[in-house]
Parts: structure tokens; C-alpha cells; sequence
């Protein structure tokens, strides 16, 4: 005889999914955070570290003091504006993985600046410009693969990240070289760049970019027509068509804002850090690399909200910074490899309630599925008699 | 195909949920053939159908299932089609019954209605329409008719018989295989449904969960889908007056009853005959010159189904047109000024609801023409 699974523990899962998937978004963003944490202190300790005092390392490298919260927050810079491409076509409906790629675009747009000689001021708005056209244009090809021949935007912009880099690194080597020092690209002269904000470190007034263009992507998402027709379309298509809304368009708009938004985090990056920076081409662009893809944890940690964004891109920020303190602190020091498994893990805590949510759905769709493909084996010898 | 996999397992017992719709009138011969002859080997054969002439030709045994309760349980032989629509549709006393309860809710008397000159073409106009379902079957087969100002049209039968892809034809969502129509003269075939809606068309859709409501939007969010453009609701740079929207459902809540927490609350925090409400409202608001309806009391409570035929009713006698797509006869005689049968595809009659019988109803609703009926 088949056994019963005992009433007891199917409550239990019953009251863990009902708990998990009721909580409110910013609590679950939190919980998440927490068991990343605590898979990293667990990883660490399996490997003979002291998480204690390495998390104590990264918190005071990451908040310990002004030039602490300086270096989170200009690590937080180009991220807030990487996580809002993937959030804003996300609330479209659409997987942009290009970030990447479109920052990648921005930056080298933005070093374009140096190639001329301009009056103070107009270098830095021409650099967000060129950037933020840059990123556009990137992000507007797989946008028409999609549009016109239905190509799945996961996939093209995945590949776009990839020809993104190594023209990227082409340009740096080849066209925008510093003839002085021909590993890195020409650097922006100091007039045409962001002044750096608090002194002796890596911040400047780009912060204020990234977080006027989080602002500009909220009002923008909720208080306008456009936002209202790509979140419309993006929770709800069929909806969203019976109301007059052309998802096309609003596929295309989010495309457009995301590639606006990617390209100017690689022009936060270039224009923003120390007056030498430039893109290293032969180190494989520092401070540029993955970026994007940081990007897309800070989107999900921030729930795809300008805000919650904010929020979190400090939080990865701090990650980043204080990690490069975890791995000097000590008799015993934490590698910052360490770090991102911490990133890695939240990622995949934050994953849980969602799965646990569309595990319902995914069943029916699954159904269906089924359902359809017998369908059209119905069909199939019907045809084949006519 | 589906069934010969099935029959090929050798089965005792063989369950077949409408399997005719999808095959043509020759392939249900040779699977009323098949089946006669498993019922030859000793197999057994649950059929599920609404087809009335397909129960009657296989069958042993009919059981009539109405409103999820068994209504009646006869052997063949003995089921005259007469009987067996009536079991269907209900009885001659219950009929009364409902009767009474209408006239108790006072509905609009018909009186109150305009003279309608049906010479003319109505605010709706097809003609010769062909439309393709989802998996490219005819699903509505040379449909020509008028709708016209100050009437209820309504096209009652049993779902699945191509009113839905109707429907969805004349709002925009569907395009159309060929045939014409217009609507106040101008072509809506191949047309957006931002177009549509701009020539006067309100459209309560039969599944207000995936089409009607963005669910996870609030209130005041899916009170302006589809008139989200509107001037009223729109400042300098596209921003949304979100006073002039809160304003807007406060009044709809007020005037349509809509029961929820405010303009803020989740749609899908609303129960079905709030949702619905919320629909209605909406699309009123597009001041219309015609309502194409589908199943808009389906899943309701007594009150907001009420409601919302009480709404209906007031629109015609505002003088506009109304198309009415339903399953439920109470629904046909309470509310149409005229009725069409549909039955695959096409209009068994079209005719005033008065003339008919709950029983003829139910027969034309089944498959079967007057002649055989009589016969």
C-alpha cells in the first residue's frame, strides 16, 4: 500500500509557501540578502576563515567611514544604471541581458570626447549624450530582431554583449589609443570631466547622474502614459492590446531607455573616476567588466523599482568595496572571490519566493503545452487526408 | 489523431469530451461508426457533448446535466429532442419562476424602448463575415447582420460555437479571413483596437481576468486602460493627472457600486462581480454608440448580474446598440429586443425572443432546425 505523507509536514511546506510567498517585496529583497550572507559564512567557515571577522572587515570597508561610503558609493554609480536597463525592460516583458554590451558602448562613446578640444562644461553633457546615444543604438538592434522577425531578445542580447566587447576592445586599441601609453585609451582632460565629489577618492558628481536618471525612470514608469502602456504590456499583453496599447511600441520605448541608461553607466565609469582613468584595453577593461551583469542582481535585490534600486545598488556597492578590505584583513584573509559568492547567493535566494510563486503557473503552462502540441498532432494527419 | 492513440490502448472504458467539434461531418460518421463497434465488443462509452443529434444517434443512455447538477437521467429510446432540450434548458416552472423574479426586480419595461426602422442599416453592419479560429478552422461561417441603435441583439448558443471568435473580430483582436463590416459606415476590419474604440465601440470582454484587467494594476490603473489617453487624463509631457484619475473612480465606484477599498487597491483584490462592475463602468465611460458584451453576468452573484443587465437595459433605452453574446436563456428573454441563434459558426434564426419557446431555444441552441424539431 502506498503511504500518505503525514499530514504534519504537508502543513508545515503548506505555512513555509504561505510565509514566503506573502511576504512583502522589500522584506523578501532583505531575507534574501540574509541567506546570502549566511551561505557565504557558512562557505567561509567550511574553508577555514572566520566569517565574523571577515564580515566585519567588509562592513567597515564598506560603511567604516567617509572614504569608505565614498568608494561603495561610486561602485553603486554605474550599477543603479545598469540594474534600471534591465529593470525597465523587464516591466515590458522583456529579458535585456545586453547592459553589458551597451555600456561597453557608452564608455567608448564617452572617451570619444577627448578627441576634441571643448569649452568647460559641454564635454561632460557631450559625453552623457554621445553615451547615452551609444547604448541606444546598441540596444535598438536586438529591439528590431525582436520587433520585425521575432528573435528571443535573451539570446541576441546575450551575443550582442560578446561583439559589444571586442569591439569595445578594438576601438581602445586601435582607434582611441593614448599615443603616450598605448595600453589604455586617451583620457578625458580633466575640463570635460565629472569633478570628483569627496576628495581622495573615486566619487564624483556622476552619482548625481545615476540617481536623477533613477528618478527620471520612476516618474516616467508610473506617472506617464508611456510608463503606464509598458507596464501595462508587460504584465498583461493580451490585456494591454484590448487597451489600445501597441506593445510593439512600448517594447521598443524600453529598449530605447535601457540602452540610454546602460550607455550612460559606462560614461559614469569613464567620465566619473579619478582624472587618469581611461579604458584599459589590454587589462581587459577594469572597472568596466561586469558591470552590466551586477547590473541585473541589483535589479532583482532592488525589485525592479527605481528605487528599491537605489537601495540596493548601495548595498552591492559596499559588497564590492568592502570586499577588496575583506581580502587584505587579517592573519587569515578572505580572497574576494568570496564576495561574489555572497552576490551569487543572494542572487539564488532571491529566486526562491519567485519560484515557489510561479511554480502553480508553470505546472498549468506546462499543461497547456502538452495540450497544444497534442492539438497539432490532431491536426496533423487531418492535413495530410486533405 | 487523439482518439485512434486512445483506442489504440485498448482500453475498457473510453471517455470523449465534445470530440466532434474539431472533425468535419464525414470524419463524425466514421467515429460514430468506431465507437458502435467497440459498444459491439463490450467497451464502454462515456460521450459528452451539446449536441443534441449526436446524443441521439450513438447513445444508449443520456444523462442532462445543468448547472453542475444531473437534471435528468433517460434511456435513449425514450428521449424525444423536445424533452431533452427542456431538460437542458430547464423547466416550464422554473421558467415562471425566474419569470416572477424579474418582474420583481423591475426591469425597464420595453415600452420605454425606441421605435427601431430596421430597413436601414444599424450603428453595426456585416455582412458575408468569415472568420478563423485559432487553429484555422471556419469558426464563423458567412454571418450578416445589423445592429442598430436602441436595441439589445443578442447571440445566445452554446460556447465554443464561434461567438467568441466574433467578438473578437469585430473589437480589432482578431483578423478577419473575409466579409465586411462597418460601423457607423466606417470599416473596422484589419483596424486597431485603438481605432475601434475611437469610433464608438465599448467592449466587455468573457474573460475580464486576461483580458479585460490588468490584475496586478490598481483600481485607478485599469479604470483608464484604453482611455488612459484621454485629455482629461493626461498633463503637459504625457504625465497622468493621478487626482483627476482618483477623482474619476471615486465616481465610478459610486455610481456602478464597485465595493473595494479605494482607488489604490489591487484589481485582484476586487471579487469577480466588483471586477466586472469595474469593466462595465469603465466602458460606459467611453460613451459608446455600441456595447459588444460577452458574457458579461457569467460567474456573477444575483446582485451584480442584476446590475449589470439593469445598466444594459438603460444603455438601449439611451438609444444605444447593443451586442449581447450569451449562454444563459434567462439572459436571452429578460434582455433581448432581438435574438440570433449561433450554432457552429452560423445563425440557426435570428428572430424576436418572444416567438420562441424555451424549448425551441433550446433545440436551435442544439444543433437542431425547426423542420426536424416538428418531425
Amino acid at each position: 500500500m502506498r503511504e500518505r505523507p503525514p499530514i504534519g509536514s504537508t502543513r508545515l511546506l503548506r505555512g513555509v509557501y504561505r510565509t514566503l510567498t506573502g511576504l512583502h517585496p522589500a522584506l523578501e529583497s532583505v531575507l534574501a540578502a540574509v541567506v546570502g550572507l549566511l551561505i557565504g559564512a557558512l562557505l567561509m567557515y567550511i574553508w577555514g576563515f572566520n566569517p565574523w571577522k571577515a564580515y566585519i572587515a567588509l562592513l567597515k570597508g564598506a560603511y567604516g567611514g567617509s572614504y569608505e561610503i565614498s568608494s561603495s558609493l561610486s561602485r553603486a554609480t554605474p550599477l543603479i544604471l545598469t540594474a534600471l536597463t534591465f529593470s525597465i525592460c523587464l516591466r515590458a516583458g522583456m529579458f535585456n541581458i545586453g547592459a553589458e554590451g551597451q555600456m561597453y558602448m557608452g564608455a567608448v562613446a564617452s572617451v570619444c570626447v577627448a578627441l576634441f578640444v571643448l569649452p568647460p562644461g559641454v564635454g561632460q553633457i557631450l559625453g552623457l549624450v554621445f553615451a547615452a546615444t551609444a547604448g541606444a543604438l546598441w540596444s535598438l538592434v536586438p529591439a528590431f530582431l525582436k520587433l520585425t522577425r521575432g528573435v528571443n531578445e535573451v539570446i541576441s542580447t546575450i551575443m550582442f554583449n560578446w561583439i559589444s566587447k571586442w569591439l569595445a576592445l578594438y576601438v581602445t586599441i586601435f582607434l582611441l589609443a593614448d599615443p603616450a601609453r598605448s595600453e589604455k585609451t586617451l583620457s578625458i582632460p580633466v575640463a570635460a570631466r565629472f569633478p570628483v565629489l569627496v576628495r581622495g577618492t573615486d566619487l564624483s558628481y556622476t552619482l548625481f547622474v545615476s540617481i536623477a536618471f533613477a528618478l527620471v525612470i520612476y516618474f516616467v514608469l508610473w506617472h506617464t502614459t508611456f510608463g503606464y502602456e509598458i507596464r501595462a504590456a508587460g504584465l498583461n499583453p493580451t490585456a494591454a492590446r484590448y487597451g489600445g496599447i501597441n506593445s510593439k511600441r512600448t517594447i521598443f520605448l524600453a529598449f530605447v531607455l535601457g540602452g540610454v541608461s546602460a550607455g550612460l553607466a559606462g560614461a559614469t565609469i569613464v567620465m566619473g573616476l579619478r582624472p587618469t582613468y581611461a579604458i584599459y584595453g589590454g587589462g581587459g577593461m577594469p572597472q568596466l567588466l561586469n558591470m552590466g551583469f551586477d547590473g541585473m542582481a541589483v535589479a532583482m535585490v532592488g525589485r525592479n523599482h527605481p528605487i528599491g534600486i537605489l537601495i540596493a545598488a548601495l548595498f552591492f556597492g559596499g559588497l564590492s568595496a568592502g570586499g577588496r578590505v575583506m581580502q587584505f584583513y587579517g592573519s587569515n584573509p578572505v580572497p574576494l572571490e568570496m564576495v561574489r559568492i555572497v552576490m551569487g547567493a543572494i542572487v539564488l535566494a532571491m529566486s526562491i519566493p519567485e519560484l515557489i510563486r510561479i511554480f502553480p503557473a508553470a505546472k498549468k503552462q506546462g499543461q497547456e503545452f502538452v495540450g497544444l502540441m497534442r492539438r497539432l498532432s490532431r491536426r496533423g494527419p487531418k492535413e495530410e487526408e486533405a | 489523431m487523439e482518439i485512434l492513440k486512445v483506442l489504440s490502448r485498448n482500453v475498457d472504458l473510453l471517455i470523449l469530451d465534445e470530440p466532434t467539434s474539431v472533425l468535419t461531418p464525414l470524419e463524425v460518421d466514421e467515429l460514430f461508426d468506431l465507437l458502435e463497434q467497440l459498444r459491439e465488443e463490450g467497451k464502454s462509452i462515456i460521450l459528452i457533448t451539446h449536441k443534441l443529434k449526436e446524443v441521439q444517434s450513438v447513445t444508449d443512455r443520456i444523462v442532462v446535466l445543468r448547472h453542475s447538477e444531473m437534471v435528468g437521467n433517460v434511456k435513449t429510446e425514450q428521449a424525444t429532442t423536445e424533452r431533452l432540450a427542456r431538460l437542458m434548458v430547464g423547466d416550464v416552472f422554473e421558467q415562471e419562476a425566474d419569470a416572477v423574479e424579474l418582474t420583481d426586480q423591475e426591469l425597464p419595461t420595453k415600452e420605454k424602448r425606441r421605435a427601431v426602422d430596421h430597413s436601414r442599416d444599424g450603428v453595426l453592419h456585416v455582412e458575408h463575415l468569415l472568420v478563423r479560429g485559432n487553429t484555422g478552422d471556419v469558426a464563423v461561417k458567412d454571418l450578416s447582420f445589423d445592429v442598430h441603435g436602441g436595441e439589445i441583439f443578442e447571440i445566445a448558443g452554446v460556447e465554443g460555437n464561434g461567438q467568441s471568435e466574433l467578438v473578437e473580430l469585430l473589437t480589432g483582436l482578431r483578423v478577419p479571413a473575409s466579409g465586411s463590416a462597418t460601423i457607423n459606415g466606417a470599416n473596422i476590419l484589419g483596424v486597431s483596437p485603438r481605432r475601434i474604440y475611437r469610433l464608438g465601440v465599448a467592449h466587455i470582454p468573457e474573460d475580464r481576468w486576461e483580458l479585460g484587467l490588468v490584475l496586478p494594476f490598481t483600481l485607478a490603473e485599469n479604470a483608464i486602460l484604453g482611455v488612459h489617453q484621454w485629455e482629461q487624463f493626461k498633463g503637459p509631457l504625457s504625465f497622468l493627472r493621478r487626482g483627476r484619475i482618483n477623482q474619476h473612480v471615486r465616481e465610478l465606484m459610486d455610481r456602478f457600486d464597485i465595493q473595494a477599498t479605494g482607488p489604490n487597491a489591487p484589481a485582484k483584490s476586487l471579487s469577480g462581480g466588483n471586477q466586472q462592475k469595474l469593466i462595465v463602468g469603465r466602458e460606459l465611460t467611453k460613451d459608446p454608440a455600441i456595447i459588444v458584451a460577452s458574457q458579461p453576468t457569467r460567474g456573477l452573484d444575483v446582485g451584480a448580474a442584476h446590475y449589470i443587465r439593469q445598466t444594459l437595459i438603460e444603455m438601449r433605452n439611451n438609444g444605444r446598440a447593443i451586442l449581447l453574446v450569451s449562454a444563459d436563456l434567462d439572459e436571452v428573454l429578460a434582455l433581448s429586443d432581438r435574438v440570433a441563434i449561433m450554432y457552429e459558426g452560423r445563425f440557426m434564426t435570428m428572430c424576436d425572443p418572444q416567438s420562441l419557446s424555451r424549448e425551441r431555444i433550446g433545440l436551435l441552441m442544439g444543433g437542431v432546425k425547426e423542420a426536424e424539431a416538428i418531425a
